[in-house]
């Protein structure tokens, strides 16, 4: 018997048309669907497909049976006429987008596993000197990053963050948040029909600076040119609104745990305390790391954007096997079990090299150079992160 | 006196400008807030603002509106108002000029504007930067190629005549008259490309190190606003200041 290595997106694809043809009539279609601009990334060859506009749902549902699209995007702006080019259509408006990707997040140990592997020589490096493989001298060597627990974790933490401040901060409705997990590395929330949604792109950058406190001057805080007095005075109170509220609780967290009497009078008490026997180098440095703390990590450049196009949820990633499924309670929520839809059949592959990783939980790995039957769903993440290959036997 | 104010601020703001405002009564640290905007229309109105202190980052945001002060709120509709006079100007009908009476819009139309008022240009009232170059040019000091552009053309555009700025400029160590006059007379547009220069802007000012600003200079960003803002406004200088600091315009 002759063992046969399946190509990739060939294997992809039969995944995916399996999936979608038992999944297809479960499928949340998006609202006012007419109105938004469709688009899509075919498997191999790859290409981008743009500007198509879809009457109904079943021209949504036709369109994924037919074309089994490796990715499956829809654009948060709502169009008068989506398929005409984009100087002609008119805009109406677009949904407030917030994508959280481990990528943005300040680095920390463990959020993610991350090597080169090289697809020619099929070798794989923890590091590398320059863009080169060491092995083979190829310039196409790629960089796999795959999202640990940990990292998806810290993603939650953002979410939280950043729901918290739409709400008080921007008066948003949590009934009208739709939180995603992207079906990678991260989380997606989208706020649909707001008083946002026809706020042009000044404003959506100004709300992203507001998030990710981008030009926040710390002198509101705390203003070496004044007297102690006026210092202590100007020090936002714990019970204040908006971001100065937020560094004053954070400030006190991270200063005097204690802090138990809660009262305005002890409180400036405390303060006075601090401030005069605190350097204000460290008193800056120290609300210099609360502004890191605090600050939303989203990607500004999907939140100011207004003609962007974004996953659709309930589609699987081709990166991942994954889908992009929605939260419905983030605490609870286990984005590598959730998110897992693939059949559990066994599938044999050949593995170039996977490190230990966690799905249904269920640890997998790690694997070097090595033949095994994994579940579906295994596979098809191994091979979409182009670490395995199917194998047939003729 | 205040209350008056504000409530004549609530009523341009709803009325004329159809803008969604609270009053409120807040204080947060050592600031006093009277007004409440939505963030959407707050976000509009100050987005020709350049300093970061009228970012939404910096300011109190809660439940989506935005806390302020009553003379930020002034300072934001300022070129709204403006916006909004041009347009009742605009739109407002012309009535018809009799027939016999035509003849005088062509005289008019043709005749020179008046120079500005010369109150404007007392030498008491000129920037820092002004008077620097003009007491280096009356200590006969050689003035640069651009201390000198930046003199004629402030003078010139704060109501001094041809005449006038080269007579100021003849004492100068290497004063020729010819050169001199074909000189300020390019840049009051009257030879050349006919176009009369703007006098520099106190950014491009600053980058030729001719800035000198003080106290007085109030946050300006142009010299002439100097001498405009202290006649047209008629404020003492303590009135100035205000509240909102001085980086912020």
């Amino acid at each position: 018997m002759k063992k046969v290595l399946i190509e990739k997106d060939t294997f992809l694809k039969k995944t995916f048309k399996k999936y979608y043809y038992g999944f297809i009539t479960k499928l949340r279609v998006p609202s006012r669907l007419p109105e938004r601009e469709i688009g899509y990334l075919t498997f191999s060859p790859e290409r981008m497909v743009r500007h198509l506009a879809l009457k109904s749902e079943g021209e949504l549902r036709a369109l994924i049976l037919h074309e089994v699209p490796k990715a499956l995007y829809y654009s948060s702006a709502y169009y008068d006429d989506p398929s005409a080019p984009i100087n002609e259509r008119i805009w109406k408006g677009a949904d407030l987008i917030f994508d959280i990707d481990l990528d943005h997040l300040p680095y920390e140990e463990n959020l993610m596993t991350s090597f080169y592997i090289c697809p020619i020589c099929k070798n794989m490096f923890d590091n590398l000197i320059n863009k080169n493989c060491p092995n083979c001298n190829s310039q196409t060597i790629e960089e796999v990053k795959i999202a640990t627990k940990k990292g998806l974790e810290s993603c939650k933490k953002e979410i939280i963050k950043l729901t918290e401040i739409l709400e008080k901060d921007f008066g948003l409705l949590k009934d009208n948040f739709c939180i995603y997990f992207s079906g990678k590395r991260g989380y997606h929330l989208t706020v649909e029909g707001s008083k946002y949604e026809i706020a042009d792109q000044p404003f959506r950058i100004e709300l992203s600076d507001y998030l990710t406190l981008n030009g926040f001057k710390i002198n509101r805080i705390l203003n070496e040119n004044i007297s102690i007095e006026q210092q202590i005075h100007q020090f936002p109170s714990p019970w204040e609104r908006g971001w100065l509220g937020r560094f004053s609780r954070e400030y006190i967290k991270s200063t005097f745990s204690d802090f138990i009497n809660h009262d305005e009078d002890s409180f400036r008490k405390i303060l006075l305390s601090i401030l005069s026997s605190s350097k204000h180098e460290n008193l800056l440095s120290s609300l210099e790391s609360i502004k890191k703390r605090l600050s939303v990590k989203i990607d500004v450049a999907v939140t100011t954007d207004v003609h962007r196009i974004f996953r659709m949820p309930d589609t699987l990633h081709g990166g991942t096997g994954l889908v992009k499924k929605k939260v419905d309670e983030i605490d609870k929520f286990s984005p590598l079990t959730d998110a897992v839809v693939l059949s559990d059949e066994p599938t044999k592959i050949h593995v170039l090299y996977s490190p230990k990783l966690e799905l249904k939980d269920t640890f997998y790995g790690p694997y070097k150079n090595e033949d095994i039957t994994l579940p579906e769903y295994v596979a098809t993440f191994l091979v979409a992160m182009g670490l395995a290959q199917t194998i047939e036997n003729s | 006196m205040k209350t008056e104010n504000k409530r004549t601020v609530t009523h341009i703001v709803k009325q004329l400008l159809n803008l969604s405002i609270k009053e409120i009564d807040h204080v947060i640290g050592n600031n006093h807030y009277d007004y409440l905007m939505d963030v959407k229309e707050y976000v509009e109105l100050s987005s020709t603002f350049k300093s970061d202190y009228w970012k939404i980052v910096n300011r109190v945001v809660d439940n989506g509106y935005v806390y302020l002060k009553t003379n930020e709120v002034i300072r934001l509709i300022r070129d709204k108002i403006k916006t909004e006079i041009y347009k009742r100007i605009k739109e407002s009908p012309v009535p018809n000029i009799p027939k016999n009476l035509q003849y005088l819009v062509g005289i008019v139309k043709n005749r020179p504007l008046p120079r500005a008022p010369l109150e404007s240009s007392q030498l008491t009232t000129y920037p820092p930067c002004a008077m620097r170059v003009i007491a280096r040019s009356e200590a006969n000091e050689n003035l640069s190629h651009f201390e000198r552009f930046f003199l004629t053309a402030f003078l010139l555009k704060t109501g001094k005549s041809v005449e006038d700025v080269i007579k100021f400029f003849s004492t100068s160590p290497d004063f020729n008259e010819k050169v001199a006059r074909y000189q300020v007379e390019h840049i009051a547009g009257l030879k050349g490309g006919r176009k009369a220069y703007n006098v520099p802007d106190c950014k491009t000012l600053f980058s030729q190190s001719l800035c000198y600003k003080d106290e007085s200079c109030n946050g300006i960003s142009h010299p002439l606003q100097y001498g405009k803002r202290y006649v047209k406004r008629g404020e003492k200088s303590s009135d100035r200041k205000g509240h909102i600091p001085k980086e912020d315009f």
